[in-house]
């Protein structure tokens, strides 16, 4: 019997370092296995002594020697996954959740849209679309953060830009910052998209999920066609412990991406 | 031909299975019942009669805290070994109640589905549960849920007096009946543990009588509730669990735990950074009832509950769980 409890061994291979709190890892699993996964799905990440917890996969689903996760020291697990090294060995287990779907994109102008570390699994539908660029439409990446140090894969940005519309925005600009200044609903401004095959994809916090659901509304793109990434407590992974439910739906199993339509109605908020 | 078993030749039978397995069954202990081993306890003692236990058979497949696997390193924790739980030991549950072994079933779904929970499949694979006849209780009310009498148990023992009669649905069952204690009777074979009434029949009118969110039967209960999730603990089918690292002295080795974990607690929707996604006791205690009314019937196609009233009896603001859907489902048409 396979005992979904016992966390795969995996080593980190680079810590890159994105602001004084935030760093991206690339794991590495053990026996150089293959590392398979959806754009969208997580992985539970543990620091053996600290616990477990969820990370979204921020790296391209085609290379399944490693893959990446964004770490933002904010709590126990966190705070002790920072003070591992290159070389460290960490527990995993996973790929779990359904990911971003995939199959309903083809031949679709979509338009992403992350708000602060939202961007880290956006960072894995991003690289599957522009290795597969001609099946899909206009592709716009909307990306809002804090402050310029606070928009996270930067050194990415100009690969980015050769395939997709790259729009970023900041609340709080520097001296250098040349680009969009305020919340990224104001970003919505610049889409022209064909509103009857347009699909939209978020990963933020809650409120931005709510106004720029609003914003989309407005350019004619229904709550049937927006897609959201959930987070929520989570300690099994595997639809068990209940601390990740959402009114009927886990957020491990039937999520962490749902429409917007499916949550809207839902007694709690997202 | 229906087997009997006499009631003073249930402790020859059960010191007999104590030679083979370990042996779990209910004991009187102060002014209460428990589910306990009696591999040091004469089989005298256990009880053939009683209202209820405290806590549900679950705590054996599902125990209140067991560890899920170590770690160990040289400088810091980097490798897992499989714990040495003895999981594969065949043991036998004895005298439980059709509302727990019920529970059990519910259980078995939530535990094997979508994925398979490791330790507690092993567990209630490698046990034999024999069931026990409840006597008529004030404060339970599993009788109006018109509980199947064909399945659960290996074998179950139906009281008629100065004897049981022994039905088996298993081969482990057939295997039991075969012992010298079990006598051949003409009794009429047949569990008779139903009632007409049925407040569980329309779950699809009580999923909705749940789902009245705005109703001050909430607010009513989140003022008078303690948030303390002992209906959580002693309720056959609450299944919530928490995890928890623990390392020893030497920082490099320690053990992966799971426990008992409860919605009504302030923590259980609260994530790093602060965000709590159930701040409030009233949504907390609202979900424990949307997850047993509202959410098991989508996922399981049946409600939560099997009708034990622990959650009534146990609960130390006295709130009687049946008189609080019963004053919802009135409210609905």
């Amino acid at each position: 019997m396979n005992n979904n409890y016992l966390p795969k061994e995996a080593i980190i291979e680079k810590i890159e370092s994105f602001t004084p709190e935030i760093k991206l890892y690339t794991f590495k699993l053990a026996n150089n296995q293959k590392f398979e996964f959806i754009p969208g799905q997580f992985v539970m990440v543990s620091s053996l002594g600290y616990g477990e917890a969820p990370f979204g996969i921020a790296s391209s689903p085609f290379k399944k020697d490693n893959f990446k996760i964004c770490v933002r020291k904010v709590g126990g697990v966190t705070k002790a996954l920072d003070k591992l090294e290159v070389g460290c060995y960490s527990g995993i287990r996973g790929p779990y959740g359904n990911g971003f779907p995939l199959k309903e994109l083809e031949g679709k102008d979509i338009i992403l849209a992350a708000g602060g570390t939202g961007i880290a699994p956006i960072v894995s539908l991003v690289e599957y679309l522009t290795t597969l660029r001609p099946k899909f439409g206009k592709i716009y990446l909307l990306y809002g953060a804090k402050t310029p140090s606070d928009l996270l894969f930067s050194s990415e940005f100009k690969r980015w830009s050769k395939s997709i519309e790259l729009c970023l925005t900041v609340n709080q600009p520097d001296r250098k910052w040349q680009q969009k200044v305020g919340i990224i609903t104001g970003l919505c401004k610049i889409i022209e998209v064909d509103c009857q095959k347009t699909k939209a994809i978020m990963c933020g916090p809650p409120v931005m999920y709510q106004a720029m659901t609003s914003e989309l509304k407005k350019i004619g793109i229904k709550e049937n066609n927006i897609y959201v990434s959930l987070e929520r407590r989570m300690r099994c992974g595997i639809g068990k412990c209940q601390h990740c439910v959402f009114g009927t739906k886990y957020v491990c199993q039937d999520g962490p991406i749902f429409k917007y339509s499916e949550i809207s109605n839902l007694p709690e908020e997202g | 031909m229906a087997k009997i078993i006499k009631k003073k030749n249930i402790p020859f039978f059960l010191e007999e299975l104590k030679k083979k397995y370990p042996v779990y069954a209910p004991i009187k202990k102060g002014s209460d019942y428990v589910f306990e081993s009696i591999a040091d306890i004469p089989a005298e003692e256990v009880v053939l009669e009683y209202p209820i236990t405290i806590l549900p058979p679950k705590k054996f497949f599902f125990p209140q805290k067991e560890t899920l696997f170590e770690f160990t390193g040289k400088k810091y924790p980097d490798k897992i070994s499989k714990n040495k739980n003895n999981l594969s030991q065949k043991s036998v549950l004895f005298g439980v109640h059709l509302y727990d072994i019920h529970g059990l079933l519910i259980l078995d779904t939530v535990f094997k589905n979508p994925k398979d929970d490791f330790y507690y499949t092993s567990r209630r694979k490698n046990t034999i549960v024999i069931g026990l006849t409840c006597p008529a209780r004030s404060f339970s009310f599993y009788e109006a849920l018109g509980l199947d009498t064909h399945t659960g148990y290996d074998l179950f023992l139906e009281d008629i007096g100065d004897a049981f009669l022994a039905i088996s649905e298993s081969t482990e069952g057939e295997k039991f009946l075969k012992m010298p204690f079990f006598e051949e009777s003409k009794w009429r074979e047949g569990i008779n543990e139903t009632s007409p009434q049925n407040i569980f029949a329309d779950m699809e009118k009580l999923s909705r009588a749940v789902q009245q969110r705005k109703s001050k039967i909430w607010d009513e209960l989140a003022d008078i509730c303690f948030g303390c999730g002992i209906c959580s603990y002693v309720c056959p089918v609450c299944y919530c669990f928490e995890t928890e690292d623990q390392v020893n002295f030497d920082l490099c080795s320690g053990c992966r735990t799971r426990r008992w974990d409860a919605c009504f607690l302030p923590d259980f929707s609260s994530v790093a950074g602060g965000h709590n996604f159930r701040e409030k006791l009233k949504d907390r205690s609202y979900h424990w009832y949307w997850h047993k009314f509202v959410q098991m019937p989508q996922e399981i196609g049946k409600v939560g509950c099997v009708g034990c009233g622990r959650c009534i009896y146990y609960c130390p603001a006295k709130i009687n769980y049946r008189k609080t859907l019963e004053k919802l489902l009135n409210q609905v048409k």
